[in-house]
């Protein structure tokens, strides 16, 4: 495989193309099959798709041309291919050679339902749970959620728990816990779930 | 061959010595222990990226270590721009949308980690509920990574997996799984540097932030040393497996509001702290969950007090967590 700045460079054009729905019909699966076998060409991919996009999507939002939840949902379709190339066991979806907006938009719908089902009614634990034996609970993160529930936490309230809870976290959770601070993940969620009654 | 073999073990044993504990080994223990070193100990900046299902944020990181003290700058890369600015003795966190700031104290000034990341080692994976294997990963953002994975034995737990830079120990991707290995949340870098040295003025806020409303509460109480099963004024009745009392902290709550104290449970891994408010509106007050990510929440109601149970652990973990909750002078079950 060729390697150095005149290949690189041709690389970051592919990509910057290929993001923007810009590359030639012809060159698309001979590019996406170079892409996925080369590690640094999923680097790249990751750094424009996510740099890039977001930039692109949040001027269109100031300019009133998208909303922010259809921005965060282009953001997101691109985003998830070049999210799950590198080192992740999800492989990188390759874009089909016709019509790559499908499946984007079916990626951003299902998007949308997740956003909206975040906060779900959850099955009560089994019977005898509260006692918390070894036997751990049914799981419910992966169960299909039943109906739509209104998150019980005001916006305000989840992210001053947050701060407080933020400097006890765990090593490996604590950075996760800061992003949802300040990317308002709760604003997002109970804002959604709560805009019939605000807290 | 054999020199082949000394050469490789000379490497090794440099290594070690310049990169901090454990490097070179396949103990992935040693391999968590080495990347608590690294973010205690090196500079880094750059683009952070958290997704959850198909919903994305940026986030740009400045990470600056000076004659051992850490201060850190962490800002979303959206149109609001909240930070969190790190600093010697507290944490900032700036949330323009609200033209609010919000303080936190750090648990320890001296390292810049909370108490309950500063006891983390490999002796808190405690391996009834956290079993650990390691394996090589490829290539991240063009640096070579090993991959830690942290599987839980049940479900009360979040799993993990964690992409190391083999050369320094920074985490380059996390993500967290549940026991099926689902990923419910993820954090990697699209790109990262790792520079000599990064100017003070890198982690300091642009914010104007005269008009905010700043809310900074009183020096925390905890953590408190054990025993701490009899200190505070609630206790839980029942606890999932693995998880105790780690600390207490009692300060004045929220504007309309008497208290709000706060217990904080922990595996050794994940933690939940449980809230527990009197004088919330009745309107403000109801029992069900919450949920962003990898972080759940639940709240429940007893007599005039609100209880909620918020950690990076599955939702009936927090549920459980907030049900068990009892005045300390509740007779046990």
């Amino acid at each position: 495989m060729r390697t150095g700045p005149e290949h690189n460079s041709r690389l970051d054009e592919q990509l910057s193309a290929w993001l923007d729905d810009e590359l030639p019909e012809v060159e698309q699966e001979f590019f996406v099959a170079r892409l996925v076998q080369s590690p640094e060409g999923a680097a790249r991919l990751a750094r424009y798709g996510l740099i890039g996009s977001c930039l692109r999507d949040r001027t269109a939002v100031v300019a009133g041309q998208i909303s922010d939840e259809e921005a965060a949902l282009q953001l997101a379709g691109r985003v998830r291919a070049a999210v799950g190339a590198p080192g992740s066991a999800t492989p990188l979806p390759a874009p089909a050679r016709k019509g790559r907006a499908l499946p984007y938009a079916m990626a951003a719908g299902i998007a949308l339902v997740a956003v909206l089902v975040a906060v779900v009614q959850t099955p009560p634990l089994r019977p005898g749970a509260e006692r918390m034996q070894a036997s751990a609970p049914a799981s419910t993160q992966t169960a299909a959620p039943a109906t739509l529930q209104k998150a019980s936490l005001s916006t305000r309230r989840m992210t001053n728990y947050l701060v407080h809870h933020g400097e006890y976290s765990g090593l490996l959770s604590a950075r996760v816990t800061e992003s949802h601070i300040i990317n308002g993940r709760p604003n997002f969620v109970a804002l959604r779930a709560a805009d019939a009654s605000p807290r | 061959m054999r020199i082949r073999q000394r050469i490789r073990a000379m490497v090794l044993i440099a290594s070690t010595v310049v990169a901090g504990p454990a490097l070179g080994t396949d103990d992935p223990r040693g391999w968590l222990e080495r990347m608590g070193h690294a973010v205690k100990t090196l500079n880094y900046e750059g683009t952070l990226i958290q997704s959850q299902g198909a919903d994305v944020a940026v986030m740009r990181i400045v990470h600056r270590v000076e004659n051992g003290m850490l201060t850190e700058r962490i800002t979303a890369m959206d149109d609001v721009g909240r930070e969190i600015i790190r600093q010697e003795e507290e944490v900032i966190f700036i949330l323009p949308d609200e033209q609010a700031v919000m303080v936190g104290a750090r648990g320890e000034k001296a390292v810049g980690m909370s108490p309950i990341r500063q006891q983390l080692g490999g002796s808190r994976f405690d391996d009834r509920y956290y079993k650990l294997t390691i394996a090589t990963a490829g290539k991240l953002v063009g640096r070579t990574a090993r991959l830690v994975t942290v599987q839980p034995t049940d479900t009360w737990r979040f799993g993990y997996r964690v992409w190391l830079d083999q050369e320094t120990g920074i985490p380059l991707k996390i993500q967290i799984a549940d026991r099926d290995g689902v990923v419910v949340e993820q954090l990697l870098f699209s790109e990262i540097s790792l520079p000599e040295r990064i100017p003070a003025s890198a982690v300091q806020s642009s914010a104007k932030l005269d008009s905010y409303t700043w809310q900074r509460p009183p020096a925390a109480t905890g953590p408190v040393a054990a025993p701490l099963a009899n200190q505070g004024n609630w206790r839980a009745l029942a606890l999932p497996p693995g998880f105790s009392l780690k600390a207490v902290r009692s300060e004045p709550a929220d504007k309309g509001t008497d208290v709000l104290e706060q217990l904080v449970y922990s595996d050794g891994v994940a933690s939940v702290s449980v809230f527990i408010e009197s004088g919330v509106a009745a309107a403000e007050r109801g029992e069900g969950p919450s949920r962003m990510g990898a972080a759940n929440a639940y709240t429940t109601d007893l007599s005039i007090h609100m209880i909620t149970a918020v950690g990076e652990v599955p939702l009936d973990t927090v549920k459980a967590i907030a049900r068990s909750i009892r005045p300390a002078r509740t007779p046990g079950p």
